[in-house]
């Protein structure tokens, strides 16, 4: 089955290439892959949280206000953490130090005597160690920065929700 | 960087290629399971100890929680995997191809296998690079430099694309659990605990104002 449908599959060809490259390149960096999951969750999950037919009404709005503090607070981390680390490991991880500073860049990768080897090897290490880098920071702070974060932001939305629904019951 | 964060994080970064250099792929899974898993665990003490919400509220919030991490978790085999291996099939056999090898393609004769399951374009072109090498029958080697040259370029072009469809896969798998199936199901799945948790919690406040030691004289 799978088979037949592959086959029934049209072939096409990718017109503009250095636009895909582009899009590719941006989104296999680690931080504005955070941003672009952050921006995806935020334009679904507190409609979704808020119009949940399976709870009552003020569980899902405050349901739908904490996913919403969860999501700002964990993506801004996220992002400028992820960031950060990418940042650095590009400043820090060169081929050859005639390129930058080669102080991250592993010996078996400044060993290697293939250029185009040796190019590939060091790109897909710079993706690896920076989200292990930034995984390293956020096993802090996801404790003592999104968490609490997270809860100032919620608390903040439930006052103002509350205020409103004051003010609409005595208008 | 001062002498000690330096020596820290080179270290670090001989470790990480030593133990994940070969197998990138696994290691990102295990490190986003485990980022997911430990935000979980901070996001649920931060729900326990906020006194915002009532205990209903809580009862869906921390399985709400739990949901996340499970869907999240289990999404990355279900979902962005098979993404992932779909898209590189479609790369490798040449369903998806840029314009520009299009050309390359039929001037090699491989646009009849084109689209096939069996095509490899990575491959064919790594044995038309290994077969030229091989030859004698070149007149001159700058001859030969220069039709290597155009079959590198054809495979740069391939490999740029390959990543970027990488790319694009992973992050659209991404944008489709996080935007739909991970509210969706973990909703569900709170729901569900919600109200087991409050029949067990009612039970016990009911349990509690009607045995003797709470009837006040």
């Amino acid at each position: 089955m799978y088979d037949n449908f592959f086959k029934r599959l049209p072939n096409k060809d990718i017109k503009n290439q250095a636009a895909l490259n582009r899009a590719g390149h941006t989104l296999a960096s680690p931080h504005w892959n955070r941003l672009a999951i952050g921006i995806a969750a935020i334009s679904t999950q507190p409609f979704i949280d808020g119009h949940n037919p399976r709870v009552d009404k003020d569980t899902a709005r405050a349901s739908m206000l904490r996913t919403t503090g969860k999501i700002i607070a964990c993506t801004s981390v996220g992002f400028v953490i992820r960031g950060a680390c990418y940042k650095l490991t590009n400043k820090f991880m060169h081929a050859t130090k005639a390129e930058g500073s080669t102080l991250l860049t592993p010996k078996a990768i400044l060993n290697e005597i293939d250029p185009k080897v040796k190019e590939n090897m060091l790109k897909l290490h710079k993706n690896a160690f920076s989200t292990v880098s930034a995984l390293g920071v956020m096993l802090f702070t996801n404790s003592l920065v999104d968490a609490p974060l997270t809860t100032i932001l919620s608390n903040k939305f439930l006052a103002m929700d509350s205020k409103r629904k004051h003010k609409e019951a005595h208008a | 960087m001062s002498g000690c964060l330096a020596r820290f994080a080179k270290s670090a970064s001989e470790k990480v290629y030593k133990h994940f250099g070969k197998n990138s792929g696994n290691m990102l899974l295990a490190t986003s399971i485990l980022g997911f898993t430990i935000s979980s665990l901070a996001q649920i003490a931060a729900i326990i100890v906020n006194k915002k919400y009532s205990v209903s509220q809580k009862a869906f919030m921390v399985p709400q929680e739990l949901g996340e991490l499970f869907v999240a978790s289990s999404a990355i085999f279900l979902i962005t995997k098979p993404m992932q291996k779909f898209a590189s099939k479609l790369v490798k056999t040449g369903k998806i191809m840029p314009k520009s090898l299009t050309q390359y393609v039929k001037e090699n004769n491989l646009a009849s296998k084109r689209g096939s399951l069996d095509f490899d374009f990575s491959k064919e072109v790594k044995g038309i690079i290994e077969r030229i090498q091989k030859s004698d029958s070149y007149i001159s080697s700058k001859e030969k430099e220069l039709l290597l040259e155009k079959h590198h370029q054809a495979l740069n072009s391939y490999e740029s694309t390959a990543d970027a469809v990488s790319a694009l896969t992973t992050t659209a798998a991404g944008l489709l659990t996080t935007g739909l199936v991970v509210p969706v199901a973990r909703n569900r799945f709170a729901s569900y605990y919600q109200k087991q948790n409050m029949d067990v919690y009612n039970n016990i406040i009911t349990r509690r104002s009607t045995s003797p030691s709470s009837i006040k004289i």
